[in-house]
């Protein structure tokens, strides 16, 4: 909503500065988006009088114009099909910068154009950021005088406050509310508008408006108009128009939109020839259809408000856009000018479905005040009596099935204002703001008072609302920065969310980086995943094809990442811990990491390192965490490489090796192999916490061994220790581990080894060499015999 | 001398003859070596009177475990002191620890803070009802307010939350049905709109935050916010509230927040819009069987990505999901 500071200031006595205003406004009222000084933005533009136009002698879309500006004669290149002599138009001089609509300001200088000299430059609308289609430049009316500062003389040394209203406050759409919000804020009265004097005389109006169903339609009024004559808005109503970003275009529709920026209320010209002396507010029927005035031919749906003229024929889709057989055009005498108050939630409905929004429709489907009908009509009679010669026949038309408005009495105690703000009000600051902003105060005491709101405030109906009228006037910036005083339970902690805490530490640790990527996800990947869409949850109107659908696992993400990466090393690996969404929707808390690299084996070492400090983090690291060998991975990892994670017997997850072909659909180039592992965090964390139970520590020292085994390659390190498991010596206590694996020379082709650290113990005596001799030589025994290696 | 004047100076005479550039190698090798003074001297005590040899014997003892101390440290140091020395500009093994996401560390960092304030955390769904999304929180299907939370629906009445207060009335209600008043939650998460451009992601997480209670006012969720503030971003943060529209409370505020001293390190001395708030609506606490006339209270609706992008001065929020290697890795501190 553009604010004119000019306009405002006609409403209410201010002489706060507009960047004041605007802070003040910001705090209590609504948010300001800019502050526009047009007269800087129009600064050093002159008003100009086309003298003569003749053909450039060296292209043939140009002219050479010789343009008055004041006592001098400029000559001006032009290439606008527009230009014609006694024209009064726009000129920038050299030196003078200009804003446009799009693009950034430049600052013109004298230059020669196809070999003719231009001493300045002719504006279109667009060029000094009026928001005005054209097709040329601007032509101004013939009153203005040539050489004056045209910012002055087109009324448009203003300067537009652009407000962003919130969507409870319908009234702040026009000038009225702003001035409103001023004069409470500054203890200032409001001055009323100026209104025409007429009274419904009945059954004197040439026309007769019915609505059929009055929760469509709170109240209809209107007024016929003769004498209407096609002519021009007065210049200051276009300036102010053009301030708005709204565009001129005849009096009376220009009315029409000057009543609706000032009062907020929207407004309609009907040409009453075409219209017909019947008129009716209705619902839509099934299959009807209607040509809006923007020539564009509409399906109507059963709950969209039509006006309807001769033989209940639709007009007009009400409150959104007028129809095309009923506009007012240069031929048009007689107007039925419309100020109606539809039902805000049809108006929205119809206005979304359609994808049609206008200034009226965003008015009404918040909620107009019906009250406001018949002086937003007074208050266009009044203008377009000043503008034209008009005649109001017959007098007021008002359909107002209700006749009243029932306004809320809200009773509220000041120890109850208190309550919820913590803060007190005196009674005399509550009337003055209340009273201020229209509220009625009856009843008002030292300890209570009652508040009416204005039939504008229809988002006032409960003690809250009052209070909040009032803190946002008295001032936030009042109100003392205080701490909770109630009782304060024993906070129980969340479990879950503390062991995500440490899951996140623990791999971070491990090395691993933490992403977070967007849920969304494309059917496009979905099929390179092999992903059966169907499902997948899909998104009723995503933002792009990119995102239709939510991620059914973390690993296209991934896959997607690295595509976009080149990295060489060999564990650079990521996680995430997020949802994961299946149809038709059911969504899952998972905890996924990936590894990339070019030794797979070398990956799986490592993700059973980055999964045990996982466990270990999170107090799950026990006898009972076991990975085995499963055929049942997801589709996307290589057969016969998924192993099953799983913790007190649960099965919590799966770690295996991405399909090559995946890889290679997402385009991965290098560090070809990666391990994808995929946790259901709430399965795992579901489990018991390990328990630490406290072992006697052996007094005694404890003797260490290292073994080295020389195995086929094919040989998995699990048949190894398997087989050393197997066989516990007796009476004394083995640890044993593999802290080394290694192929290539001096071994064999087909070789590896494996290097085993024992360490032997015993509770209560020191060992002897001759003990722990004997079970190294029974395990090389059985090593040798059992997996036929070499154990040296 | 006799043993006991030697065993009281023997300890100054070693310490001075070290002073002095004597080797400690050959002073332990003349006092404790096979034939050394004291070792002579704790062989002779078992010539003498039971009384004397007892109290000789300790003394004796001390004063060898002494000598050790002394020459074994002044080994050490006649070691550095040679020019022996270890090359200390070696560098550090390149670290390998990975980093955590800045929304991770930012939740983490809010949530430490409420935590101090007795919040406890609770998380919700992302796929929600409409009724949970809107309806609990007094927006009806017509609702204008509806048009700012541009809403990815999955079908007619299902939906990705737009706000953590989506938790609300689900929270509330439960609370008060099992006894657990006054409530004092926080609820960090995702949320979805249908925006996009530098300052939009159509994901984004919020925290929600929610004091229940039969006492607790606005000057309260202030203070708390302005506590909040300070805790997060320095001392030199000022808070202020700016009036705003929620139609699940009443009255409602958006904070904003600057500082009062710029540094250019993400410090702005203009108002940065940060996020909603407000005193929970009566129609909200009646949805979930709380009588508005006994209870009240206040939420808020913390913004996570703002604070990163105002902290690390990161200009375009939608890098903040790109995860690239090269912005992830500027995350490890916080482990």
């Amino acid at each position: 909503m553009n604010i004119s500071y000019r306009w405002l200031k006609e409403f209410v006595r201010t002489t706060t500065t507009p960047e004041k205003l605007a802070d003040a406004l910001r705090v209590a009222s609504c948010e300001v988006e800019s502050i526009e000084s047009w007269s800087e933005k129009l600064k050093g533009l002159v008003v100009g009088k086309v003298l003569t136009v003749s053909p450039h002698p060296n292209a043939d879309r140009l002219r050479v114009a010789t343009v008055l500006v004041g006592k001098d004669t400029k000559t001006i290149v032009c290439g606008a099909p527009n230009l014609a002599e006694g024209q009064t138009v726009v000129v920038a001089l050299p030196g003078v910068t200009i804003h446009p609509v799009k693009g950034d300001p430049f600052t013109l200088s004298e230059s020669s154009i196809r070999g003719m000299k231009s001493e300045g430059m002719l504006c279109a609308a667009e060029e000094i950021g009026l928001a005005l289609p054209s097709e040329g430049i601007l032509v101004l009316d013939e009153s203005l005088v040539a050489g004056t500062d045209f910012a002055k003389a087109a009324g448009l040394d203003d300067i537009v406050l652009d407000l962003e209203i919130t969507p409870n406050r319908p009234d702040l759409l026009s000038h009225i509310g702003i001035a409103r919000e001023v004069a409470a804020l500054e203890k200032k009265s409001l001055a009323e508008p100026a209104l025409a004097s007429f009274e419904r005389i009945l059954d004197a109006a040439p026309a007769k408006v019915t609505i059929d169903d009055p929760s469509l339609c709170l109240r209809y009024s209107a007024v016929v108009l003769e004498g209407i004559r096609d002519v021009p808005s007065p210049l200051w109503m276009q300036a102010r128009l053009l301030l708005s970003g709204v565009r001129p275009i005849s009096a009376v529709v220009d009315v029409t939109n000057y009543v609706m920026l000032e009062l907020g209320q929207p407004m309609h010209a009907f040409d009453l020839d075409r219209l017909g002396d019947t008129i009716s507010v209705r619902s839509s029927h099934r299959n009807e259809r209607l040509t809006t005035l923007d020539g564009i031919d509409r399906q109507l749906e059963s709950g969209d408000i039509m006006i309807t003229g001769q033989k209940g024929k639709a007009v007009a889709l009400a409150g959104i856009m007028g129809g095309a057989t009923t506009e007012i055009s240069n031929g048009t005498t007689r107007v039925l000018l419309e100020s109606a108050c539809f039902a805000g939630a049809h108006i929205r409905r119809t206005s979304r479905r359609l994808g049609l929004r206008s200034e009226a429709s965003g008015r009404f489907e918040k909620g107009l005040d019906p009250e406001q009908t018949v002086v937003a009509l007074k208050r266009a009679v009044y203008l377009l009596q000043q503008v034209a010669d008009v005649k109001v026949i017959g007098g007021l038309i008002d359909v107002y099935p209700a006749n009243q408005d029932e306004r809320p009495r809200i009773h509220l105690t000041f120890a109850r204002v208190q309550q919820l703000l913590g803060i007190h009000i005196s009674a005399a600051e509550t009337k003055s703001i209340l009273q201020h902003l229209g509220f009625q105060t009856p009843s008002l005491t030292k300890s209570s008072f009652d508040a009416i709101p204005p039939s504008w405030r229809r988002d006032v109906s409960i003690p809250e609302d009052v209070v909040e009228e009032l803190i946002r006037i008295w001032g936030f910036d009042r109100l003392p920065a205080a701490l909770p005083s109630g009782v304060i339970k024993a906070p129980v902690p969340n479990a879950y969310f503390n062991d995500k805490r440490r899951a996140r530490r623990a791999l971070a640790g491990a090395g691993l980086h933490e992403t977070v990527h967007l849920s969304f996800t494309s059917l496009q990947t979905l099929e390179k995943m092999g992903e059966p869409a169907s499902s997948c949850v899909k998104l009723d109107y995503p933002l792009s094809v990119e995102t239709e659908y939510l991620v059914p696992s973390h690993l296209p993400h991934f896959l997607e990442n690295y595509a976009g990466t080149n990295i060489k090393e060999t564990t650079y690996g990521l996680f995430e811990i997020g949802r994961v969404f299946r149809a038709p929707h059911s969504e899952q808390e998972r905890l996924s990491l990936i590894l990339r690299g070019n030794d797979a084996e070398e990956l799986y070492r490592v993700a059973k390192t980055a999964l045990r400090r996982l466990l270990a983090a999170l107090e799950r690291l026990d006898d009972t965490y076991e990975l085995v060998s499963t055929e049942d991975g997801p589709s996307q990892l290589v057969a016969g490489s998924v192993l099953q994670i799983s913790v007190k017997g649960v099965a919590i997850g799966y770690l295996g090796l991405v399909k090559p072909e995946i890889i290679s659909v997402f385009k991965i180039r290098s560090g070809r192999t990666l391990l994808f592992a995929s946790l259901d965090l709430e399965k795992l964390l579901a489990t018991a916490p390990v328990h630490l139970s406290y072992r006697p520590v052996s007094a005694f020292p404890g003797i260490e061994r290292d073994l080295t085994v020389i195995a086929q390659r094919s040989m998995p390190a699990s048949d190894l220790l398997r087989l050393i498991e197997s066989a516990q010596p007796s009476g004394i206590e083995r640890r044993h581990e593999i802290v080394g694996i290694f192929a290539g020379k001096p071994l064999a082709d087909n070789e590896k080894s494996f290097t085993v650290h024992f360490e032997y113990s015993c509770p209560d005596r020191t060992l002897v060499d001759d003990e722990v001799n004997q079970d190294q030589n029974m395990l090389t025994a059985l090593l040798t015999e059992k997996l036929k290696v070499k154990v040296g | 001398m006799n043993p006991n004047d030697y065993l009281s100076t023997i300890q100054a005479e070693v310490s001075r003859r070290l002073a002095a550039g004597e080797s400690p190698d050959q002073l332990r090798q003349e006092i404790l070596g096979r034939k050394g003074e004291l070792t002579l001297i704790l062989r002779s005590l078992s010539t003498l009177p039971l009384d004397e040899r007892a109290s000789l014997g300790q003394k004796a003892n001390l004063v060898r475990d002494s000598l050790e101390v002394l020459l074994t440290a002044a080994t050490g140091s006649q070691a550095v002191s040679t020019g022996d020395l270890p090359d200390i500009t070696v560098p550090e093994y390149p670290v390998e620890h990975g980093t955590i996401h800045p929304i991770s560390a930012m939740v983490d960092e809010l949530v430490a803070i409420f935590e101090d304030l007795s919040f406890e955390v609770v998380e919700g769904n992302e796929i929600v009802s409409d009724r949970e999304n809107f309806e609990n929180l007094n927006m009806d299907k017509d609702h204008p307010a509806r048009d700012g939370h541009d809403t990815f629906y999955i079908d007619p009445t299902t939906l990705l939350r737009t706000q953590t207060s989506a938790i609300q009335v689900n929270e509330m209600k439960k609370r008060m049905k099992t006894g657990q008043m006054p409530i004092r939650i926080i609820a960090p998460g995702k949320t979805y709109r249908r925006d996009s451009d530098a300052t939009h992601s159509p994901m984004f997480h919020q925290l929600e935050g929610l004091l229940v209670d039969t006492q607790t006012t606005f000057s309260d969720l202030k203070g708390i916010l302005a506590y909040v503030a300070q805790r997060l971003f320095g001392d030199d943060v000022e808070t202020r509230f700016r009036t705003h529209f929620f139609p699940y409370t009443e009255p409602s505020a958006e904070v904003d927040i600057r500082w009062k001293n710029g540094n250019g390190e993400g410090k702005h001395m203009q108002w940065i819009e940060w996020f909603g708030c407000g005193m929970v609506h009566p129609k909200v606490l009646e949805r979930a069987g709380i009588n508005p006339k006994v209870y009240q209270g206040w939420a808020f609706g913390i913004g996570i990505e703002r604070p990163i992008m105002v902290r690390h001065q990161v200009p375009d929020m939608r890098i903040l999901f790109e995860n690239s290697r090269h912005f992830l890795d500027q995350f490890g501190q916080n482990l």
